[in-house]
């Protein structure tokens, strides 16, 4: 009998309570609209437009190196924002540059950000200026390792050329030291004695999946680097054997070596810094500019020149949620490259 | 379900300015004919409005940005204040009524001395993952959560929270802030 009540009741008083809820629905209403058509579009634009190569689709297998861009490459792919761009990738499956197709006078080594991820080709960086040529050998989610094995298997193209190398804090410094990027193995450094000896490791690189499932913490990992900790000195000690590598590499081939840090854009933008902050594990010794002080220092005692684009982007240069350059980005980072080329070569003078 | 994506896509801005435009090109119509009492020149005004509104936030990224976050900063506001609004008309005028209708089942009744405490009997070790009303589950997840609501309603002896179903709708269309679909750390390449 009682849950008859109940059930009677609650049949009454549920309209009138319905009723009383209407001026709040019809607030919501256009909220809701809004939102119902936004999906709408959205989910009717990737039915409608270009189907995006995921990411794993760009790459093959690379002998030692672990991963490389498909060669021949003309697709759509998305940013990290979910944006759409096209890419052209050449015969060896770099970022294809037209202004650059024999002999280039600079060549850029690195990661996503030297392959231009989320830049249409257009916009990309290589692409925009006509002098010098510019050609980008690097792909997403490369380390220092992969890019200077890169740089021993192009040596005689970069002779007499400038050579750019990229160095991204958010990633790079780290994974110089893992043997692996999610389910891909890459070669890595490891410290050989306490003298600061170090070898690079590539034996377990092969196409076997890497079956150790990780999260990996990038800017738990960049906030613990602008710390005073183990993993900085290693980080670092690290940076100097490649750096060093490098530069020896150049001078074999008369090249020029010009190190670019690429600061994350968190470490740029300081009304967000804070929040790297938070999550260092010794906030006493957080420096957000530690990276680039320590380059700075590794590059001016190995005798290479060096640039940082702090100061020199803003975070309006970048894709909105996404760590890479929007298209004025890619033209600032063009000119900054115009303008080391324009110097003496042999300047060991390190451009503020 | 109010409030746009954060992520903020070129497609997500986009499809924001055409929807918002096609509802200022209606608002705008509605408000120029009551106006002048024509429908063409309202038509037409209202459209080329709508028109240039969406072509210069295509155009012009900061504007998108700014009319982005703004309408989203609004749009959590109100589905907060339609959740604490349908929420409580929903409690006030259906469960304390019924709960008045109806006291003697009441745990708080003053008479009342049985235990209203189930036992129940040993679960299965598959069980832990999910034991809550397990019983009315019809196995499903997400939008299937009508049905098993439904079914507990029936199945428990509590008929009457079937009319708090459309409540429930409401609160669910008017959750708050979609999930950014970018990860926390943002550079990844798999």
């Amino acid at each position: 009998m009682g849950s008859l009540i109940r059930f009677v009741v609650a049949a009454l008083a549920s309209p009138v309570a319905l009723l009383l809820t209407l001026p709040a629905l019809l607030m919501a209403l256009p909220f809701w609209a809004v939102a119902a058509g936004q999906r709408l579009w959205v989910r009717l634009a990737g039915i409608l437009g270009e189907q995006p190569l995921s990411l794993d689709a760009l790459v093959d297998y690379y002998p030692g190196v672990g991963w490389k861009p498909k060669p021949n490459l003309s697709a759509s792919a998305l940013d990290q924002a979910g944006n759409p761009y096209s890419l052209t990738t050449d015969a060896d499956g770099w970022r294809a540059s037209p202004h650059a197709r024999g002999q280039a006078d600079v060549y850029v080594f690195g990661d996503s950000f030297a392959f231009g991820f989320g830049t249409s080709d257009r916009d990309f960086f290589a692409n925009v200026c006509a002098s010098p040529r510019i050609r980008a050998i690097g792909a997403n989610g490369y380390n220092l390792v992969q890019e200077l094995m890169l740089m021993e298997q192009h040596a005689e193209l970069l002779r007499g050329a400038m050579v750019v190398w990229f160095v991204y804090h958010g990633n790079d410094l780290y994974e110089n030291l893992t043997p692996n990027l999610g389910r891909y193995r890459m070669p890595f450094v490891r410290q050989i004695d306490d003298d600061g000896d170090w070898e690079i490791v590539s034996e377990h690189v092969s196409p076997k999946r890497w079956s150790l499932r990780e999260d990996r913490d990038y800017y738990g990992k960049l906030a613990e680097i602008c710390c005073g900790t183990p993993l900085s000195s290693k980080a670092f000690g690290a940076a100097r054997f490649l750096i060093r590598r490098g530069k020896r590499l150049c001078e074999e081939v008369d090249a020029t070596l010009v190190v670019i840090s690429l600061p994350d854009v968190l470490q740029l933008d300081t009304s967000r810094s804070h929040l790297l902050a938070k999550r260092a594990s010794h906030p006493e010794s957080f420096d957000v500019d530690r990276p680039d002080k320590a380059l700075r220092e590794i590059c001016k005692q190995e005798e290479v020149r060096f640039a940082s684009i702090k100061g020199f982007l803003k975070p309006s240069d970048y894709i909105y949620s996404d760590v890479h350059w929007n298209a004025r980005g890619n033209r600032r980072v063009a000119d900054l490259i115009r303008a080391l080329y324009a110097e003496p070569r042999r300047s060991s003078a390190i451009p503020e | 379900m109010m409030s746009l994506t954060k992520r903020m896509a070129r497609r997500d801005v986009t499809g924001f300015l055409v929807t918002t435009g096609i509802l200022f090109f209606v608002i705008g119509m509605i408000l120029l004919w009551t106006l002048f009492g024509s429908w063409p020149p309202a038509i037409l005004a209202s459209g080329v409005g709508g028109l240039l509104y969406v072509v210069s936030g295509l155009y012009w990224q900061p504007l998108s940005i700014f009319a982005y976050r703004a309408w989203n900063r609004v749009a959590n506001r109100v589905a907060s204040f339609v959740r604490w609004w349908v929420s409580s008309i929903a409690f006030h005028v259906v469960v304390r009524v019924v709960g008045q209708a109806s006291g003697s089942k009441s745990p708080n009744a003053r008479h009342e001395t049985r235990s209203f405490w189930e036992q129940r009997g040993t679960l299965t070790a598959d069980s832990y993952v999910g034991q809550y009303n397990r019983a009315y589950r019809g196995g499903g997840r997400g939008g299937r959560w009508v049905g098993d609501y439904w079914r507990w309603c029936l199945g428990s002896g509590n008929g009457w929270l079937i009319f708090l179903l459309p409540f429930l709708l409401v609160l669910r269309i008017a959750s708050g802030e979609r999930e950014s679909e970018v990860p926390e750390n943002v550079y990844t390449l798999y």
